[in-house]
């Protein structure tokens, strides 16, 4: 006969192991250092626009750092859970506020560039950096509940 | 990644060993991939137990391999097959069911209405 207790006993330790590789998805220190270089090059985009006339090049490298932080990350952990994280619903909302705080940062900088207050961009840009790494943060904390508890990504 | 709908519950052969219920049910948390020492370090496991598994897992079309390398250090990734993910589903379906029956109910099964039968005995090892 399959034991009952036996059989909890071991959906018990199954828990347990989700647990276990679940915590090797922190986040090191290089990481959300990376990730918030990401950032400032995203939120540089509008003041190098107003100083430079173009800084479309930009963007590109902070979308190529991103991806490589991303293996980067994958490897140190041994857990890869690819680019689009925002298929995990615990993470779902912080992934989407850090967007939002970006997209409004990005507006409010162009509108206070085009009125010469460069060094108030600069400090909503700064400002923007700091909020969406910590948004970042909460959204690998989401990733981590989500493989603890093997809830269905989607 | 998971199927919209859920499996009947069914003993699964391959996946009842407890270390391949390991291997599978970390490879469905969620994860791409996961990489060959975090699954060891996770399940608690030597080298050549998890090969060993994960190959009969591989064979059965349950697991997906990729191996690479990172400078001259070999790496080897999992993940769960859409075939895999499903005989899972169903194989944990069938423990939970399992797990919910009470000695009293294994010893008179056809008292209960609407129970399963309990389960056969297994080699979990």
């Amino acid at each position: 006969m399959s034991n009952p207790a036996e059989d909890a006993a071991e959906l018990e330790q199954l828990r347990a192991q989700r647990a276990h590789l679940a915590d090797r998805l922190r986040a090191p220190w290089w990481y959300l250092a990376g990730f918030a270089v990401v950032l400032a090059l995203t939120l540089a985009v509008p003041i190098g626009m107003h100083y430079f006339g173009g800084a479309g090049n930009w963007s590109l490298a902070a979308l190529v750092l991103w991806f490589l932080l991303q293996g980067a990350l994958a490897r140190a952990s041994g857990v890869a859970v690819g680019t689009r994280t925002l298929r995990y619903p615990s993470g779902r909302a912080a992934g989407i506020a850090m967007m939002v705080v970006v997209v409004a940062a990005l507006i409010a900088e162009m509108l206070l560039t085009r009125h010469g207050l460069v060094a108030e961009a600069i400090v909503v840009g700064v400002l923007a950096t700091a909020v969406g790494v910590g948004c970042w943060q909460a959204h690998l904390r989401g990733i981590r509940r989500d493989l603890r508890t093997g809830a269905e990504a989607m | 990644m998971t199927s919209p709908r859920k499996p009947a519950p069914r003993l699964d052969p391959v996946i009842h060993p407890i270390t391949r219920l390991s291997i599978c049910g970390l490879l469905a948390s969620g994860a791409d991939w996961v990489e060959f020492a975090a699954l060891r370090d996770a399940i608690g496991v030597s080298d050549s137990v998890l090969s060993k598994q994960s190959r009969l897992l591989e064979d059965a079309g349950y697991v997906e391999v990729r191996k690479g390398a990172v400078g001259r250090r070999p790496r080897t990734w999992f993940r769960l097959t859409p075939d895999g993910q499903e005989a899972f589903q169903a194989h944990v379906a069938w423990l939970q069911q399992a797990a919910r029956v009470r000695p009293e109910d294994i010893a008179a099964p056809a008292t209960r209405r609407g129970a399963e039968p309990p389960p056969p005995e297994t080699s979990r090892r």
